[in-house]
């Protein structure tokens, strides 16, 4: 995977391909940025992987893939088990290794994304 | 990205009291408290209160979760559980500082009595206004799923909140700070708020921007009391949809995550990698796997994300087309794109962007024929080729020869892993990517039944079945479920053991026995997917329907007879044989697998290992069972040279595609070099059998189009008359009014017009008239379903310009009613639907009889799912249409019956010798291929056998007419099909006129030197006494037989010109009135069935005959010579009729002597030969183009009717006149110009 990467999340803003690092879900993605154009009224906080909504018939609709993890700049999906976000994204390894930072009831989420992947 | 926004947040969201979520232990005690308040909520939260969140959520959610399959269903009850919801307990512990910040103005103690007060519900409108206005901006619609969606979440928020509110109340403060301020590294908020899980805002939603949307409050509001939202309520209304919003991401991310993991863990995922690189370097590649491998629905995928465009994959079924497209258009996220597509007959999803398109494995072909190099795909996909029907076949050979010419076009192969061999040695070097099934563990037993006396009874022995339920009972403890599945060969068979399984659960009380076959009911056969009682067992007793096409889940027990009630059509004589034989080997382990789906099972063989090493090992393919006329018409149509010489991956016998050329040529759908008649070209567009393309073509050339869809539709389902109906002595009064003793096909039409008759008038339940009747009514819904079929059909086909009737519109008041009528049942439908849907439907125990069951469901008064499908698709105009279309008046009947006849040809029996003897079902009949059949019970000339008889009134004593008496009313039969099982049946029978049907539609009249002794297709001998009559009315066959070619061809040029349309309408009036006067028309004649032997001294043999030099009296003036006859003497006057073609030793005539007669034309004595006279009669007949004098002439247009537009051709007057006027009229223009 790591040869390929290159080709993978590479940001840009009309589209490509979504990797995530941690459980390897690829998908086409089209909009990379905080306000997808193709939904209008959101503003999202951090820069994100969009795809329009697969399962809705209205337009104006968005899907979040993922975005990248702003301790280790790694590209991850908003699974559960993959990333969680508080304040800003953390991926499921950094969120762990800096578990004593969260407030407690992060803490316990964080063990729990710990216990899903055993 | 982040940090300054990060600090932003950090700055709202401070807060200074921070709560922390209370144990559980506690929390619990505080409800038990409170019970008698909230007793309802408090319970469901007394359970796991993740379990209880999600269940009661996914109830809110069942109506609006409806439009969306069932897997969707599943994926999201899945995810609720896993995903947050508000009033988590981390997250609403924290909404309540929150408050504590932002309600400056109330105190305390009135802040926690309005938390108890309030409810959302009040504010709805203002909720509206904030949320769903209509600006683009907005994040909902109103009214929208998703927007009931929300508010379902509210509903649950806030009662969540509430209930915390009260918890606060009785004990507040207590578990209160947590951390403050900021971690060390991150600088993360250490005061957790559910709000710093959330990554995004709405954008134009300010508090103060809120506040301007809603309008100023009116004073009644006031008045009642009722108080705006605060800017607390505000924001928390902004958080709550904050919340919603993430929530559905976040569920909607989780339902792309296990679409994803579903796609990969199918078994064909592990050879995604194999497949793609075989596909690029292989031109045909075959994919073999079991059902559930996933290979119809990822394959497609695959080659999509591969980049490929332009894929075709091919169905042998219409439904497949359309569910598969749905679910890779889901499965590749492209739902409401257009990427994904099908298209069948009448309906298509495909535009410009489609870039894999599912259809029938019929339409590709059609496509075939505008499109022989199929250039419009880069990919074809034929999945389930091993189902090998006709078209299957016939696509591989397409195929099979498209590769050579566009060699780099890719093909895939996709079967079951059946009889691959087949498949590789016809596409060589082909290779196979093998796909490992998904079928748990099968334990197989074989318990042949000991050896019986067979011939004491012909009805099976049900005991082995009953005693395979009893070691289920025994072996098996109650309490692990799992149903049998019996495979037996037909309904008869079915219903006896039925009964005897009955009768046994009746006193063990342990199982609930259904039968399964294509002739119940679809209620009926819905009730097999119903789930039994806790402890009980169901018994499935069904036909090889259950094997393929109808798919159980819960089976665990296989009983497999063995056999198998197999229809074969025999080429010749349109014979079908139901015959019960061993299955093959391929099919009984089909029948083992279905144990094997859901768990491991075990499958009972009731024969033993020895049997199954003697079956076949496949079943024979379609194309070696059917007819293979459409086949070899539409391969014809393709431009295929021979099509003796076509591909086949299995070659049907020679024989079966001689036999389909030589019935297509006496069809008259391609001639003798075997290129394309112009009926033959109309023919090829329809996909029908050629007797019902005929039908609907002969209708649409008459105007007799509505009846004739009604016939041909009513003809191609299975009979709605009730097998035991007859027998039956109150349906027997009740049908006799809709019997008709012309045949079958109008007796079946009357059944038709009555039940719409009820339909329209609605003064009755038309499901109640049925059953009074003995009808089966869902026949009925099945022919107007094909009717429409049909008639869409013809229009594709451009055979609407054929008959040219443009259907008159509605007016706009009628729109206006008719469109509230349709919403009214749309919504009927829609609630039928969900009643439908209710997940799962428990039997009950003993309730045997089907027709109870029924009558109950009547009896409820519940509105027939079907019978509101068919108000929806048949407005009342429409259903008036179809009423009168269906409604024979005296003269359309005998029309009719000649377009039957043109259907029905070759099938005629004559009737035997010695039926006047005989009792009405010991009657035999004749076909030209079976001797000895009988009249079908069930059918209505069985029930009114005199019709057929000669009345001894009508026979004529002749000399030299002995057993074979001549006299006027003679009647054959034209029949649909012959069925055999224990007798040859004639099914669809229709009494027809002998000579004048014979004369009209043979395809080789053989006559005698005088035309007094006429043979017919070698089959049946006419004689007549009167050798005038015989020349008369073979005079009249031609000149009909040429006005309907003449007909057929204005009608179908490609550049109608105005002429032609005048021309033609003038010719179809003359020729329908000529049609039905010739049916109508008596002559004295014999008729005799030739045997063998009689065929082998028939001819007279090639030699020179004495007539060579005549000129044939069937050509325009000045004739052109007859010629003679290579094989069986005598000479062709038309490519049907060899005169003085037969050995008559009795004839004393020869074609040399001259003989008085008199002209029924024109009233001439004549005084001529046999050929001449032929000359005279033709000319007259051409020269008026006018039935003869007696004919009835039609009415109702004002005018004297026996007079009729003449148009001379030489003066250019156009006339008035009768029809012995015009042949004078005529005749004065000859003496004129020429003297003769």
């Amino acid at each position: 995977m790591a040869n390929e990467c290159s080709e993978f999340n590479t940001k840009n803003e009309k589209g490509g391909t979504f990797l995530c690092e941690n459980c390897g879900l690829r998908e086409t993605y089209h909009y990379y940025g905080q306000q997808p154009p193709f939904h209008r009224g959101v503003t999202f906080l951090e820069d994100c992987y969009f795809i329009r909504d697969p399962f809705q018939s209205q337009a104006n609709c968005s899907l979040l893939l993922g975005s990248e993890c702003t301790s280790c700049s790694k590209v991850v999906c908003q699974a559960a088990s993959c990333s969680l976000y508080y304040s800003a994204r953390y991926c499921v390894t950094c969120a762990e290794a800096n578990q004593k930072e969260f407030p407690r009831e992060m803490q316990q989420r964080i063990s729990k994304m710990q216990d899903k992947k055993c | 990205m982040g940090h300054s926004q990060r600090s932003g947040s950090r700055s709202r969201s401070r807060s200074p009291v921070g709560y922390r979520k209370r144990s559980h232990k506690a929390k619990h005690k505080k409800k038990k408290k409170r019970r008698h308040k909230y007793d309802k909520r408090s319970r469901s939260r007394s359970k796991s209160s993740s379990r209880s969140r999600s269940s009661s959520r996914s109830d809110s959610e069942r109506g609006s979760t409806s439009a969306v399959g069932a897997a969707h269903g599943r994926d999201r009850r899945s995810t609720q559980s896993s995903s947050h919801l508000p009033g988590c307990n981390e997250m609403g512990s924290s909404t309540t500082p929150h408050h504590a910040t932002v309600s400056s103005g109330a105190t305390a103690g009135s802040d926690s009595e309005d938390e108890l007060m309030f409810e959302w519900e009040a504010h709805r409108r203002e909720l509206d206004l904030l949320f769903c206005g209509l600006g683009p901006e907005d994040p909902m619609v109103r009214g929208s799923e998703q927007y009931q969606d929300f508010w379902a979440f509210l509903k649950k928020y806030h009662g969540l909140h509430k209930q915390r509110k009260i918890r606060e109340m009785c004990g507040a403060g207590r578990g209160a700070g947590a951390g403050q301020g900021f971690s060390a590294k991150l600088g993360l908020p250490l005061a957790f708020h559910k709000r710093h899980n959330i990554n995004f805002c709405l954008s134009g939603a300010s508090i103060e921007e809120m506040k301007r949307r809603l309008p100023p409050q009116d004073l009644e509001e006031v008045g009642k009391g009722r108080q705006r939202l605060s800017q607390r309520r505000l924001e928390e209304a902004r958080f709550v949809m904050l919340l919603y919003l993430d929530f559905t991401q976040r569920q909607r991310f989780e339902r792309l995550r296990q679409l994803r993991q579903t796609q990969a863990e199918l078994p064909i995922a592990t050879r995604r990698e194999e497949l793609l690189q075989e596909v690029e370097q292989h031109g045909v590649v075959i994919v073999a796997g079991d059902t559930g491998c996933g290979k119809s629905t990822q394959v497609p995928r695959y080659l999509l994300d591969a980049g490929y465009t332009n894929v075709a994959v091919t169905q042998p079924r219409r439904l497949a087309c359309v569910a598969l497209a749905r679910r890779v258009a889901y499965e590749t996220l492209d739902l409401y794109g257009s990427g994904v597509g099908y298209q069948v007959r009448f309906e298509k999803t495909r535009t410009s962007h489609t870039r894999l398109v599912f259809l029938t494995e019929g339409l590709l072909l059609r496509q075939v024929c505008v499109d022989p190099l199929l250039l419009q795909y880069q990919v074809i996909i034929l999945d389930e080729v091993h189902e090998r029907h006709l078209d299957t076949d016939f696509l591989l050979g397409v195929v099979k020869v498209l590769q050579v010419r566009r060699p780099e076009v890719r093909v895939l192969l996709m079967s079951a892993t059946v009889n691959l061999d087949l498949f590789t040695s016809y596409f060589p070097g082909a290779p196979v990517v093998q796909v490992p099934g998904r079928l748990h563990p099968i334990t197989l037993k074989y318990l042949p039944p000991p050896p019986i006396d067979k011939s004491k009874n012909n009805r099976m022995d049900p005991g082995p079945y009953v005693r395979l339920l009893q070691l289920i009972d025994q072996q098996y403890p109650a309490d692990e479920r799992g149903d049998l599945l019996v495979f037996l060969s037909g309904a008869k068979e079915i219903s006896t053991v039925v009964e005897a399984a009955q009768e046994y659960s009746q006193h063990s009380g342990r199982w609930v026995v259904l039968p399964l076959h294509s002739t119940l009911s679809a209620a009926q056969q819905e009730r097999v997917f119903h789930v039994a009682p806790e402890g009980v067992r169901k018994c499935i007793v069904s036909t090889n329907i259950a094997e393929t096409s109808v798919t159980i889940d819960g089976v665990r027990f296989v009983a497999d007879s063995g056999k198998v009630k197999e229809m074969t059509h025999q080429a010749r004589g349109k014979m079908r044989r139901l015959k019960e034989c061993w299955v093959s080997q391929a099919s009984a382990e089909q029948r083992k697998g279905r144990a094997g789906r859901t768990g491991p099972g075990t499958c009972f063989r009731l024969y033993s290992p020895q049997d199954y090493e003697s079956f076949p090992h496949y079943s024979p393919p379609e194309v070696q069972r059917v007819p293979l006329d459409s086949v070899v018409l539409r391969m014809t149509s393709m431009g295929l040279p021979d099509p003796r010489l076509f591909p086949f991956i299995e070659p049907p016998p020679q024989e079966a595609l001689e036999h389909a050329l030589s019935s297509l040529q006496s069809q008259d759908a391609i001639d003798m070099d075997n290129k394309l008649t112009t009926l033959g070209q109309l023919l090829a567009q329809l996909p029908l059998e050629v007797g019902l393309g005929k039908m609907l073509i002969m209708g649409a050339l008459f105007h007799q189009m509505e009846p004739v869809l009604s016939l041909a539709a009513a003809m191609s389902v299975q009979s709605p008359f009730k097998p035991h109906a007859r027998r039956d002595p109150q349906c027997q009064v009740a049908l006799k009014e809709l019997d008709n003793d012309h045949g079958d096909p109008f007796t079946l039409l009357a059944a038709y017009r009555e039940w719409l008759g009820v339909k329209e008038t609605g003064s009755q339940d038309s499901r109640r008239w049925c059953r009074r009747m003995g009808l089966e009514e869902h026949h009925f819904y099945d022919i107007t379903k094909l009717r429409h079929q049909f008639s869409q059909l013809l229009q594709d086909s451009g055979l609407q310009r054929v008959a040219g009737t443009p259907r008159r519109t509605l007016t706009s008041a009628e729109r206006a009613q008719r469109h509230g009528q349709l919403q009214q049942l749309r919504e009927l439908r829609r609630e039928l639907h969900q009643e439908d849907r209710r997940p799962t439907q428990v039997l009950r125990i003993g309730n045997g009889e089907d027709e109870d069951w029924e009558l109950e469901s009547e009896g409820q008064g519940k509105t027939d799912i079907k019978d509101v499908d068919f108000r929806i698709t048949n407005d009342p105009r429409r259903l008036r249409e179809i009423l009168r279309g269906s409604t024979l008046r005296g003269q359309d009947q005998t029309m009719l019956k000649v377009i039957l006849c043109c259907g029905l040809y070759p099938g005629i029996a004559i009737a035997d010798e010695h039926n006047n003897y005989k009792a009405g079902s010991e009657q035999l009949f004749h076909t030209p291929e079976r001797p000895f059949t009988v009249l079908h019970p069930g059918g209505v000339l069985a029930a009114h056998p005199e019709v057929l008889q000669l009345s001894d009134s009508s026979i004529l004593e002749a000399p030299g007419f002995g057993r074979h008496p001549a006299a006027t009313g003679q009647q054959l039969l034209a029949f649909g099909s012959v069925l055999e099982t224990h007798k040859a049946f004639l099914v669809d029978t229709v009494r027809v006129p002998a000579a004048q049907t014979l004369l009209l539609f043979c395809h080789s009249l053989d006559t005698n030197a005088d035309i007094s002794t006429v043979a017919c297709d070698s089959f049946i001998e006419l004689r007549f006494p009167e050798p005038s009559s015989a020349q008369n009315l073979l005079v009249r066959a031609v000149h009909l037989r040429k006005q309907w070619h003449r007909l057929l061809h204005l009608r179908t040029s490609k550049n109608p010109e105005d002429e032609g349309v005048v021309e033609a309408a003038a010719l179809e009036r003359d020729l329908s009135a000529g049609l039905v006067d010739y049916f109508q028309s008596e002559a004295v004649y014999s008729q005799r069935r030739l045997l063998a032997a009689d065929v082998k001294v028939l001819h007279t043999g090639p030699g020179p005959g004495d007539c060579v030099l005549s000129t044939n009296p069937f050509t325009p003036p000045p004739g052109e010579a007859c010629l003679p006859n290579p094989t069986k003497g005598g000479v062709d006057l038309t490519p049907y009729i060899a005169y003085n073609s037969l050995l008559d030793l009795q004839c004393t005539t020869t074609t040399i002597n001259t003989y008085d007669t008199v002209c029924p034309y024109c009233d001439q004595d004549l005084h001529l030969t046999t050929l001449d006279r032929l000359a005279h009669l033709w000319q007259c007949l051409t020269a008026c183009a006018r039935p003869p004098p007696q004919a009835a002439p039609q009415g109702g247009d004002g005018y004297d009717l026996a007079r009729k537009r003449y148009q001379c051709e030489t003066c250019g007057e156009t006339l008035w006149l009768t029809v012995r006027e015009i042949f004078i009229h005529r005749k004065s223009h000859t003496s004129d110009s020429s003297c003769q």
